[in-house]
């Protein structure tokens, strides 16, 4: 009798085989991850799980062309990204005169810790700010642990692109925190 | 937040904790959850969509087929009543099996097992 967990591989090879229980289990060990990068790439709460839930979709589609052998947290995110992407066109499709109050609402939750709630404001506010691939290159590097390499597949340019990516995204984040970002 | 140059490939460990905290809900959990049922559901009706879409047709045609030979090497010729109502089974089959919907699928199964 097996006493340890299922690997990714071993979940994707069933899924690959048509195993939609694998798949499942698959999917609920990258939702989160797959949420906060989500939430990066559009900066909605309610967009990003809409965009997590296109990108399942998507993925079970694709799932007969996945290779096992390659992880499958990268492979998933790219069909995130590329949903967000999907759903930020149809978006600024129906919504081309409707200007947001602010670029960097995300919905979140009123906050009794008024500290707390000034850095999320500033935070929403820095991650608005920069440009998109620099964000993404970020939050894939420094939040979620991708290597430079990684990333590169993911967003589809050169590991160097991304390595000046997240120091630029650092140094713009840095700068816009000040000393609400850390011990600098 | 840490001081890294241009070329350094560690991470920022603070601003990560930061970015992770900050772009994290509190009900992740459950929608993780959520998204596995939403995943197998999503699979399985796939994969009952492909099942019916090849299958079901293949049953009608075989039973078209079984109707044909049943009438053919029976040597007897049917009764015009008779005739009507296997056409019309047939016919009620053939369009079953083109309804790739779960409902007319169920319908056609339950036909096939009567």
């Amino acid at each position: 009798m097996r006493n340890y967990p299922v690997t990714d591989a071993e979940l994707a090879a069933q899924a690959c085989g048509g195993s939609s229980e694998a798949f499942g289990a698959l999917v609920e060990r990258h939702t989160q991850r797959a949420r906060r990068v989500a939430r990066a790439a559009l900066l909605d709460p309610h967009d990003a799980d809409d965009a997590v839930q296109d990108a399942l979709f998507s993925a079970w589609r694709a799932i007969g062309r996945f290779d096992p052998a390659r992880p499958f947290g990268p492979w998933f995110l790219k069909i995130v990204m590329n949903a967000a992407a999907d759903l930020r066109r149809r978006r600024k499709l129906r919504k081309t005169e409707e200007v947001p109050e602010s670029a960097a609402d995300t919905g979140s939750m009123p906050d009794r810790d008024t500290d707390r709630a000034l850095l999320r404001e500033a935070l929403d506010r820095a991650l608005a700010t920069l440009p998109e691939r620099r964000r993404m290159a970020l939050v894939l590097h420094d939040a979620e642990g991708y290597v430079h390499e990684e990333i590169a597949t993911m967003l589809g340019v050169p590991a160097g692109t991304v390595r000046s990516d997240v120091f630029h995204a650092r140094r713009a984040m840095r700068a816009a925190l000040g000393p609400m970002g850390g011990n600098d | 937040m840490t001081e890294l140059s241009e070329f350094t490939s560690g991470r920022d460990e603070e601003l990560g904790a930061l970015l992770r905290a900050h772009l994290s809900a509190p009900d992740d959990v459950v929608f993780a959850a959520r998204m596995r049922i939403a995943a197998v559901a999503a699979a399985n009706e796939t994969a009952w969509r492909s099942v019916a879409r090849w299958t079901l047709p293949g049953f009608a045609a075989a039973a078209v087929v079984l109707a044909v030979l049943g009438a053919t090497l029976g040597g007897a010729t049917p009764e015009p009543a008779a005739r009507t109502a296997a056409g019309s089974a047939a016919g009620s089959l053939v369009e079953l099996a083109s309804d790739t919907s779960p409902a007319g699928s169920v319908a056609l199964l339950a036909v096939m097992a009567y």
